[in-house]
């Protein structure tokens, strides 16, 4: 296994793109400190630091899938900037959250009590999907892979047996949601 | 199909790929079927929840990759500390080893740098009388040794705080000395010596004034006359005066008494002189059997000793016997 400082930022983003899960972990460990020294000297403490690196190392990885991503700077830079974006929205969402008065949090609390149900619902059915409709879903939806690639990768014959699977997947997930949520509708 | 077609409609449109006359006819399809936004809402809720558990899957990847890295570099850490208790024992236990194999060896030359300043002193002593009385060192060996045999002079041999630390092998005469006190042990190794009363007595003090002042006295008027400068013949005052001069210039009291109290010591270092504190005199190196005359003349005390006359001045401190060689005085203490 290569050391991250043996990577220059263009052979991390490669790296990326081919899907290679373990480069996450160097990227994060070489830019913990770098994020946490941030987040310390603004308004932070160790509690977010974690949660804040993490979302930071997913979004360069979502970017890096993109097309069109296209890397201007310093990888360090870059992640810094997605770290800064980041804890100043979280920063911002604490403030506002301070303003909201006793009767809109208690409604706010309800509604997310209701929606927390569904998505459970639906997160439930996603983590029984068989492994290949889980990996061609999640390839597709949240790494943003082509299907070509997504066929290299599953081993499909080509983009639109890919397109085809993917159609197969979502709606036996679909219907597996549809089922489960009119059941506890009913209950 | 047509579902299929529908998905792949709505897939466009949720990823913003729907663009142009396709978007607007979506959206108006949109605004009129309440079929359609519903499963626009579902298809972008289960959409939402596919990203959601791709990024918990990712999320745990980093976890569990952070968890063995904390992990790693405590028990790294771990390892470390224990790697430094132990080369600290090892080092410990070398040193200790070292230590008892460099242990001082009394009857051995050779003196280790870790050594105590006293064993150390004592080695220095025993070298220092090794170099001087190397032809004489059997002497050592059974009793203490002469001072002028181990060549020191008695000046150096008063220096009691170098000279008096001398080991003295367990003989049998060493242990009827020890029994008497005079040997103090300090440890089973190391022996100090002292100076050694032999004995004392009482001497009458013969004093002279009293003739010398019957002979004296018609001389007082002419003494003022007769002693000028000038004056090439010395009279009996003016040779006590001489004498005086050569004399040391401390205060003396003579006791009172006609007797004087005596003390024979017997010196470590076989000193040979007297101490005189005004009231009792104290003689090194004179043996008891000698025929001592304690004079008086003057206030001041002259030993007769072997036919030669020595004067017995008050000091504090150790004093070897000076001599009296002014003839006129010899005549009146031989008188």
């Amino acid at each position: 296994m290569f050391g991250i400082g043996s990577l220059n930022d263009q052979a991390i983003l490669e790296r990326i793109k081919q899907g290679d899960e373990s480069v996450l972990v160097l990227v994060y460990n070489k830019h913990y400190s770098l994020v946490k020294n941030f987040i310390l000297k603004n308004s932070g403490d160790h509690t977010v630091v974690d949660d804040i690196m993490q979302d930071t190392i997913i979004a360069v990885w979502k970017n890096a899938n993109k097309p069109a991503f296209l890397l201007q700077s310093k990888l360090s830079t870059y992640i810094l900037a997605i770290a800064k974006n980041l804890w100043f929205k979280e920063l911002k969402k604490r403030s506002k959250f301070k303003l909201v008065d006793e009767t809109n949090q208690l409604n706010k609390a309800i509604d997310t009590q209701k929606n927390n149900l569904d998505d459970g619902i639906i997160a439930e059915m996603v983590n029984e999907m068989d492994e290949t409709c889980k990996k061609l879903l999640s390839y597709f939806y949240f790494d943003g892979y082509s299907t070509r690639m997504i066929a290299d990768k599953l081993n499909f014959a080509n983009a639109d047996t890919v397109k085809s699977k993917k159609y197969q997947c979502f709606k036996k997930l679909q219907a597996s949601v549809l089922a489960k949520y009119n059941k506890a509708d009913l209950i | 199909m047509e579902d299929e077609k529908q998905y792949h409609l709505i897939d466009d449109y949720l990823s913003g790929e729907l663009q142009g006359t396709a978007l607007d006819k979506f959206k108006i399809d949109l605004k009129h079927s309440d079929k359609l936004r519903q499963q626009v809402d579902l298809q972008s809720a289960i959409i939402k929840k596919i990203i959601a558990h791709r990024e918990a899957e990712l999320k745990a990847i980093l976890k569990k990759e952070q968890h063995s890295t904390f992990k790693a570099i405590s028990i790294k850490s771990n390892i470390r500390i224990a790697m430094s208790i132990a080369a600290s024992v090892i080092l410990l236990v070398a040193t200790y080893f070292y230590l008892s194999k460099q242990q001082p060896n009394v009857n051995s030359t050779f003196v280790a740098d870790n050594q105590t300043d006293e064993v150390k002193k004592k080695h220095k002593i025993k070298n220092k009388r090794r170099k001087d009385t190397s032809t004489k060192r059997h002497l050592a060996t059974t009793h203490v040794l002469p001072a002028n045999e181990i060549g020191l002079s008695v000046q150096d041999a008063t220096d009691f705080d170098v000279v008096e630390e001398i080991e003295v092998p367990m003989t049998e005469d060493y242990v009827e000395r020890d029994i008497s006190k005079d040997a103090i042990v300090k440890s089973d190794k190391i022996v100090i010596e002292r100076d050694e009363l032999i004995g004392t007595r009482l001497f009458s003090l013969q004093s002279l004034d009293y003739a010398t002042n019957t002979q004296y006295k018609n001389l007082d008027a002419t003494e003022q006359t007769v002693n000028t400068p000038n004056s090439k013949v010395g009279t009996k005052a003016e040779i006590k005066m001489e004498d005086k001069q050569t004399a040391s210039q401390a205060e003396i009291d003579i006791p009172q008494g006609s007797k004087i109290n005596v003390e024979y010591w017997k010196s470590v270092v076989n000193f040979k002189g007297y101490i005189y504190d005004g009231t009792k005199v104290q003689l090194y190196g004179i043996p008891q059997n000698k025929v001592l005359i304690f004079k008086e003349l003057d206030n001041r005390i002259y030993l007769a000793l072997d036919n030669k006359h020595y004067f017995i001045e008050k000091n504090k401190t150790y004093k070897k016997f000076s001599e009296v060689s002014n003839p006129t005085l010899l005549n009146i203490l031989n008188d």
